[in-house]
């Protein structure tokens, strides 16, 4: 049962429980990969909710909540990064999490994302997976749903971490390969196929 | 640029150095911004939150003889629950015929809820909320507020909800412990628990976040099969008269269920299993993401049985599913599905995956149990 806007608007304590709990997780997922900071990840993900809550009569009936959320993360995360102002100091001086971070804004701030959380592309992702070796679709999965590093995959599958890189590298590779062109078209640039 | 460094990079999995490189090189360019960020989008894209995949699995094993059980045990099963609650561990045990509780499946398609032997209400609803509130004597159904009438003589009415395939619902006791009910689930339980037991009958699924009661009474959740005893845990039961088979998962706290080989109690992340039919048990370790995602309204499963998931989505839907290729029945596959998609649309999802590349061939049917 998907829980909408109107199911918001009984301000029904339990249906609010479930609804936070159906999406919390993959939020603070994204969240934190873009900023990096627990304590941060947290005040995000409920000012996210927050503003769920507070819209929820104005927001129209047809609304996708999972959308509306993900977008008001983003923003939030892109004000929280621009506040930082790791733009204006050089890179040599930066430490690694304020490194990604930088490039995160460039994330957050394209249209890709967009793409993100609709359902097509994760279905065409599956099956993807689903035309891989069952070593690389292994491997793959051990370093995205386990998040271990490639040093510790290397250690489990008795590989070279060298072998482990080329195993995901090719997994992204065929996902990006089987993502149908008009994505692509979405970011108005060329790209190339390596 | 290396593609693979750049994965690295997105990965979080490189040195400060090769990152500082990274990070110039990405700045250097609108191009190179654009390329990052595509990487970027397919690795975050592929999270494991809805991703799976199928593997054939070469088993040859015998057909299972559902149907044949199914009505045999029909019978056998209404003299076990009796027997159950006459032997009780309790001395002050009341015992109830719980199955005389249960509504019947034919009647509707909707979520009943019966207050004491009375005419069952209907909720229209796809998803139920029920609150009890015992000061005030009302229990509240989504928006609606109901009386329960007071208890004459020290018993409290035995109230029944019954949970079609199809939907779900969410039951707050008078003690506050919480149930949730999973499609085609029936709870018989009191409207207000006696001061010196807390007890419900369950059939189908449903998870217990369980109160500490003030005087630490235990709870005990019966089924046709198996007991659980609790004392303020959260903790997931599962008892399918179809398969005959009984299933209980801790997350937290204690329970113990009254197993072939005694009382067993079960510590944190263990799931014990019965199966009516062959009498056996096991009790073993999981991974209780594994048994508990319906309450959020996903299914994640783990190299499970196709026709198993099948079989979980047929509840969820209420709908009946036929695999057009028998083939397929016994491979495994892994992953988590959204529910809040259309049946349709979930089972074509799994189904896509079975033949990388796509196909034309129908894999499947699905018929709609209204």
């Amino acid at each position: 049962m998907k829980i909408n806007v109107a199911d918001l608007n009984s301000d029904n304590a339990r249906i609010w429980r479930q609804f936070v709990s159906s999406h919390e997780s993959y939020l603070r997922k994204f969240v934190f990969t873009c900023v990096l900071d627990s304590a941060v990840t947290e005040e995000i993900v409920q000012d996210v909710f927050l503003v769920v809550w507070k819209q929820r009569h104005t927001l129209p009936e047809d609304s996708d909540l999972k959308k509306y959320m993900f977008r008001c993360a983003r923003n939030l995360c892109w004000d929280h990064l621009e506040k930082l102002r790791i733009k204006t100091i050089p890179i040599d001086e930066l430490d690694l999490d304020n490194i990604y971070r930088r490039s995160n804004s460039y994330l957050l701030d394209s249209e890709a994302l967009d793409k993100l959380y609709e359902d097509d592309l994760r279905k065409m992702i599956g099956e993807t997976l689903g035309k891989m070796s069952s070593q690389t679709r292994e491997i793959f999965w051990m370093s995205r749903e386990q998040n271990l590093s490639n040093k510790e995959i290397a250690e489990r599958m008795n590989l070279s971490e060298k072998a482990i890189e080329y195993h995901i590298s090719k997994a992204i590779k065929l996902i990006r390969k089987d993502l149908p062109v008009d994505y692509w078209l979405l970011l108005l640039l060329s790209f190339h196929f390596n | 640029m290396d593609d693979k460094l750049l994965i690295r990079y997105i990965q979080r999995n490189c040195s400060k150095q090769d990152a500082q490189t990274v990070l110039r090189w990405i700045e250097s360019s609108e191009e190179n911004k654009e390329r990052f960020r595509q990487l970027y989008v397919v690795w975050l894209a592929a999270e494991s939150e809805t991703v799976f995949f199928a593997e054939e699995r070469k088993v040859v094993k015998k057909k299972h003889k559902t149907l044949l059980y199914y009505i045999g045990s029909a019978v056998a099963s209404v003299a076990a629950v009796l027997l159950i609650c006459l032997m009780g561990d309790e001395k002050k045990e009341i015992s109830y015929d719980y199955e005389s509780y249960l509504l019947k499946q034919a009647d509707s398609n909707e979520i009943l809820l019966a207050i004491g032997k009375k005419e069952p209400i209907s909720i229209q609803d796809s998803m139920a909320v029920i609150t009890y509130n015992v000061g005030k004597q009302t229990v509240q159904v989504n928006n609606d507020t109901l009386e329960i009438e007071s208890h004459k003589g020290g018993k409290h009415p035995l109230n029944t909800i019954r949970v079609p395939y199809g939907k779900r619902s969410l039951l707050s006791l008078s003690d506050g412990t919480l149930v949730h009910l999973n499609s085609g689930a029936s709870l018989v339980y009191p409207s207000a628990f006696d001061e010196s037991h807390r007890e419900v009958y369950l059939e189908g699924e449903a998870y217990f976040e369980v109160s500490k009661a003030e005087k630490q009474q235990p709870f005990w959740v019966k089924t046709a099969y198996k007991t659980v005893k609790v004392t303020g845990t959260r903790f997931n039961v599962l008892s399918d008269r179809g398969l005959q088979k009984f299933e209980t998962v801790l997350v937290s706290g204690k329970i113990s269920v009254d197993s072939e080989s005694g009382s067993m109690e079960l510590i944190p992340n263990q799931c014990y299993k019965f199966s009516n039919v062959s009498k056996s048990e096991r009790l073993k370790e999981v991974d209780v993401r594994n048994y508990i995602s319906w309450i959020d309204g996903k299914l994640k499963f783990d190299k499970e049985r196709l026709s198993y998931v099948l079989y979980k989505l047929e509840k969820v839907y209420n709908i009946k599913i036929t695999l057009l290729n028998s083939e397929y029945a016994d491979w495994r596959v892994s992953g988590m599905l959204d529910l809040q998609n259309t049946g349709e649309e979930t089972v074509g999802m799994l189904m896509r995956i079975l033949i990388p590349g796509g196909t034309d061939k129908k894999l499947f049917v699905i018929e709609f149990n209204d």
